[in-house]
């Protein structure tokens, strides 16, 4: 199956992830080589297999109760920009 | 230093007599690693803390305490596993400054036990390979001979044991990523059932396959170490809540006899290399030879399970590794047009190309549009696997394969080939996809001199038949050590 | 061209557990930035999400107050989109197998008609974190103290066809969520969201239209506001035979108009997949039973217990009912003093004003249960004056005190003593001859008159049914 540039660019979107002209050639060739791969599974009868879900045996939830939290330097400690306690992300337009 | 050869079952021996302190086996481990620095093998060295961790082990042993096997022994984790104190940077450009502030739980159970964590060892980036070649940081050297690939995901943690830089590594594997590399390093490697080992602070790549384990030199090493790191964990939700067993004291039977080994033939009609195939068929001869039965059994459907595995963790691994956006953690880009733009730029920078390759699978397999011809078809296909196993584990105890079609190929063979390279992963991509355990031992050695690997499969929490089957393998087949 | 309006909401509340949906930390509003954070809700590496139970649990409570069926498995899934607000660039929320499926709410229309509102499901998610923007640093700050806050989502059928009607609902809502305490439900705080999808289409025709959604709606007004410009603007577009487009657009309540936000947006293909850390899970009948068992009662039910078993009217067990922190100290009050009719008139006729008085939409009543109780008491049976009462009441809303020890320290209680009553009155006579003439002459009013005086000499404190007896009889005379 191929994966043509306008899919590559709707995946790279979708991703967040950018890809030059060279980049872009080689990845829509690889995705479309493993995409045709997988594809393979279109051929298998599943008609058996009646619900996908598989129901979790053991299932404890957590009882609602406060556990302590990390400290905030913690929280923050790896973060690349950082000020009064908060983390910084570029700009957000509304 | 031949000390370092040793297993964790003898060296433990020593350690309890006093023959040898922790402090003298963490320096010979230390020395040892200097000395082995061109192999890759780890990111992160941890001397300090190492040495301190021995000498409280040493006192704690001078005051008559009574201590685990692990304890005072020298060991590695990959460096996708969450450890305070170090960096965990999943050998990727991403994560090359990220100190995770909490511990795995599987770290703190082996400091529990008293094991001394003395590096982090590199990977495939985020855990997406099978051949150590994508790390951020180098490509890894099989010690066994450095032109070759260590085998991946978790070829630093393979061929840390195999270096005998340490006693026992853990790595993690989701479709072989522990195997493979043992069986290309020589090593016993594990992979438990999904849920007995907690994934809780190991970065995740597919959260339905990830599982946790060690790798040894030994398999009574290998159940030593599987009773410090199993057990239910609160954090996990997909935790088992299995009974705890003494594995190394329960599971060596020295017998296989009346043992039900299944055979399939859809494993072999897949295998072109000559020497695997033999070495396969020794090991089936010496089981027969020995009391156990070969049974024949049909897993039609494993040949899809790698297109199954390429499906579904590539989708979870998509949303996994959406989080890395370098606001949180991580390096991020400084120049950016905009909001949309420092996601794209920072991740573009940060990923190496496999990671991106199997963002953009994972994204695409989970579209409006494709999800339920790809997600949704790949979900019932391993429903489709998994009964078919539950079905072969009527007849028979355990199930076996090689581990890889092939040895360790040359560093370079195989990289500009993407599914060239994930054929490698046939014979243990279906163990993931059907929550299974498996373990693999050293076998044979291939004409190129690196070591050639026999998996043994089972059904859930048959952990212990699969440490039976295999001591009895390499104590009175073929043990690698001794050749 | 007259047009049917067809209006569906997503109405999103957040939960008052004690802790987040995913972890352990504290579920509470406001505090230092990121300290209520742990690896689990800013998405560290290898953190791993475990649900609250409690949520779980009001999740089926709000279903069964609404009717609704409890699904036996529920399944979390993963949304994906990228955000700074959403520490793992996916909110953990619920797609195809929702905790609740349908229900309703029955409201009433502006013509006095009675009208069902269908649901389509109720289901449990996390809330985000919040994003505050520095322009002294040209940059966005994020806490993340709200992200992983137990949200649930109740998705109502598009019934409703006006901006009153979507009120009534959205207050019909809020009351429940309220009454069985899952939620405060204070929308200007951001614990009770709205998000209005709204199309329009010719009167009669079966075709829906196109429709837009306006997000983030947070009081009552703006959704009114909201939904009678959005009508207004579609069926301009749709006289000028232009076509509405789907969209997200902002409500700009200060300006009173909506705005059309980034087509981007609306392109966003969210990747629903089951969250395999979380694996689908079955909700136990007996866990349904539990939560059943425990239902506190909804309004209705209350309104029947105060008219039938209280002897109130149907309009003052209304009032009463229409907020449950009323209802809450009301019946604190009459545990203490069982007059339930005496209380709800004082309640009605002098504690709602003062409550209004402070303008705040969440209901504060500064006095103790107790103290208010024993007031009412000493009022009622005579102990102290109405005038009195109203007086102490006055001041202990200020600054609250005992105010039995207050009518014993003061010497507040009612004179109703006839003799002294009568001598004082006696006093009044003589000091104001033309007014007993007023009086003798019919003037009505001058009876008025000396009871006012006698009030003044006693401070209040004359039992004022006496006095008024009295000085009918003396004037009499």
């Amino acid at each position: 199956m191929e994966i043509t540039e306008n899919e590559i660019k709707r995946l790279a979107s979708l991703s967040r992830l950018q890809f030059n002209d060279d980049e872009m050639q080689k990845i829509a060739e690889d995705m479309s080589s493993i995409v045709s791969y997988v594809n393979e599974l279109q051929k298998i009868d599943t008609t058996s297999i009646q619900d996908n879900t598989t129901i979790r045996e053991f299932c404890e939830l957590r009882d609602d109760e406060v556990k302590e939290s990390l400290p905030n330097e913690a929280i923050i400690g790896n973060a690349p920009k950082k000020i009064n306690g908060y983390f910084i992300a570029p700009t957000v337009v509304e | 230093m031949e000390i370092l050869n040793e297993t964790i079952e003898n060296i433990s021996g020593l350690l309890k007599n006093k023959e040898i302190s922790s402090v003298e086996l963490v320096n010979a481990s230390l020395k040892r690693i200097d000395e082995t620095q061109n192999l890759n093998i780890l990111h992160e060295v941890c001397r300090e803390s190492a040495v301190e961790k021995a000498k409280e082990v040493d006192e704690l042993r001078a005051k008559g305490a009574e201590l685990s096997p692990l304890a005072g022994v020298p060991v590695v984790i990959k460096d996708n596993i969450s450890m305070v104190g170090t960096y965990t940077t999943c050998s990727s450009k991403f994560l090359e400054n990220y100190k995770s502030p909490y511990n795995a739980t599987v770290v703190d159970k082996l400091q529990n036990a008293g094991a001394i964590i003395v590096g982090k060892a590199n990977m495939d980036e985020f855990a997406m390979g099978s051949s150590s070649e994508t790390c951020a940081f180098g490509v890894v050297h099989n010690p066994r001979n450095p032109e070759y690939v260590p085998g991946g995901s978790s070829g630093g943690s393979a061929s840390t044991v195999a270096g005998n830089q340490c006693f026992a590594s853990l790595g993690t594997d989701t479709g072989g990523s522990i195997r493979q590399p043992s069986s290309f390093c020589g090593v016993v490697g594990l992979k438990p059932t999904y849920g007995l080992v907690s994934r809780y602070g190991v970065v995740a790549f597919a959260s339905s396959l990830d599982q946790v384990g060690p790798i040894t030199k030994s398999v009574k090493d290998s159940a030593l170490m599987l009773d410090v790191i199993s057990g239910y964990d609160a954090n996990e939700f997909t935790s088992a809540k299995h009974e705890p067993e003494n594995y190394y004291e329960n599971s060596f039977k020295n017998s296989i006899k009346g043992l039900k080994i299944g055979f399939a033939k859809e494993f072999v009609e897949l295998l072109k290399n000559q020497e695997v195939l033999n070495s396969f068929m020794n090991a089936i001869d010496f089981f027969k030879a020995n009391g156990a039965e070969i049974v024949d059994i049909k897993l039609p459907h494993i040949k899809d399970a790698l297109a199954v595995y390429y499906v579904l963790s590539s989708a979870e691994a998509a949303s996994n590794l959406a989080r890395f956006d370098g606001i949180k953690y991580g390096v991020p880009t400084d120049e950016f047009k905009d909001l949309v733009d420092f996601y794209v730029q920072s991740r573009t920078k940060g990923f190496g190309k496999e990671v991106k390759r199997r963002i953009m699978l994972g994204n695409f397999v989970l579209s409006s549009g494709y999800f339920d011809a790809y997600y949704n078809k790949a979900k019932a296909v391993q429903n489709l696997i998994i009964n078919e196993f539950s079905d072969a584990f009527k007849n028979c105890d355990v199930i076996i394969s090689p581990t890889t079609p092939s040895p360790a190929f040359k560093i370079g063979e195989k990289v500009s080939n993407p599914l060239e390279m994930y054929l490698n992963d046939i014979y243990t991509v279906p163990v993931n996809i059907a929550t299974l355990p498996a373990i693999s031992l050293p076998c044979g050695v291939a004409s190129n001199g690196l070591p050639l690997g026999l998996q043994i499969i089972g059904n859930r929490f048959s952990e212990s038949k699969l440490f039976n089957l295999g001591d009895y393998f390499e104590k009175n087949c073929f043990n690698l050590r001794e050749v | 061209m007259e047009y049917d309006v067809v209006i569906g909401l997503e109405v999103h509340s957040e939960l008052k557990t004690k802790s987040k949906v995913f972890c352990g930390c504290k579920n509470e509003f406001g505090g230092e930035p990121n300290s209520h954070c742990c690896p689990v809700c800013i998405g560290l590496p290898g953190a791993l999400p475990i649900p609250n139970k409690e949520a779980v649990k009001m999740t089926i409570k709000a279903g069964l107050a609404v009717g609704s069926e409890i699904n036996d498995i529920a399944i979390f899934e993963r949304k994906n989109y990228f955000y700074p607000d959403l520490a793992k660039a996916y909110q953990i929320s619920q797609a195809v197998r929702p905790i609740c499926v349908g229900g309703g709410v029955e409201i009433e229309t502006e013509q006095g008609q009675k009208k069902f509102i269908r649901l389509n499901r109720i289901h449990l998610e996390e809330d985000a974190g919040k994003l505050i923007h520095n322009s002294k640093i040209g940059a966005t700050m994020v806490d993340y103290n709200r992200g992983g806050v137990p949200l649930i989502e109740i998705v109502s059928e598009p019934d409703m066809s006006s901006a009153e009607e979507a009120v009534a609902y959205l207050s019909k809502l809020r009351n429940i969520l309220q009454y069985i305490e899952v939620s405060d439900c204070k929308m200007e705080q951001g614990s009770l969201r709205c998000d209005v999808n709204i199309s329009l289409k010719p009167k009669g025709s079966n075709e829906l239209g196109v429709r837009a959604e306006m997000k983030n709606l947070n009081s009552f007004r703006s959704v009114s506001r909201a939904i009678e410009y959005e009508i207004k603007r579609q069926s301009r577009l749709l006289d000028e035979g232009e076509e509405v487009v789907q969209e997200t657009r902002r409500w700009d309540d200060a300006r009173n108009r909506s705005f059309s936000m980034r087509r981007k947006e609306d392109a966003q293909d969210y990747r629903y997949f089951p969250d395999p850390d979380l694996l689908p899970f079955k909700i136990e009948r007996s866990l349904v039973d539990e939560v059943k068992k425990s239902m506190p009662k909804l309004r209705e039910e209350k309104i029947q217990i105060y008219v039938n078993e209280m002897g109130l009217s149907e309009y003052d067990a209304q009032v009463l009912t229409n907020d449950l922190n009323l209802v809450k100290y009301f019946d604190k009050v009459i545990s203490y003093f069982n007059k339930p009719k005496f209380v709800c008139n004082f309640i009605l006729s002098t504690l709602l004003k003062k409550v209004k008085e402070n303008e705040s939409t969440d209901l504060i009543i500064p006095i103790d249960a107790e103290n208010f109780a024993n007031l009412l008491s000493m009022y009622e049976s005579g102990e102290i004056s109405q005038a009195i009462c109203r007086e102490l009441f006055d001041e202990i809303w200020e600054n609250e005190q005992d105010c039995k020890k207050l009518v014993e320290e003061r010497g507040l209680r009612q004179n109703n003593n006839e003799d002294e009553i009568k001598v004082m009155i006696e006093s009044l006579i003589n000091e104001f001859p033309q007014s007993v003439a007023d009086y003798k002459a019919g003037n009505a009013k001058a009876l008025s008159f000396f009871v006012g005086q006698l009030m003044k000499r006693t401070q209040g404190k004359a039992n004022a049914q006496i006095a008024s007896k009295l000085i009918k009889e003396m004037l009499n005379d």
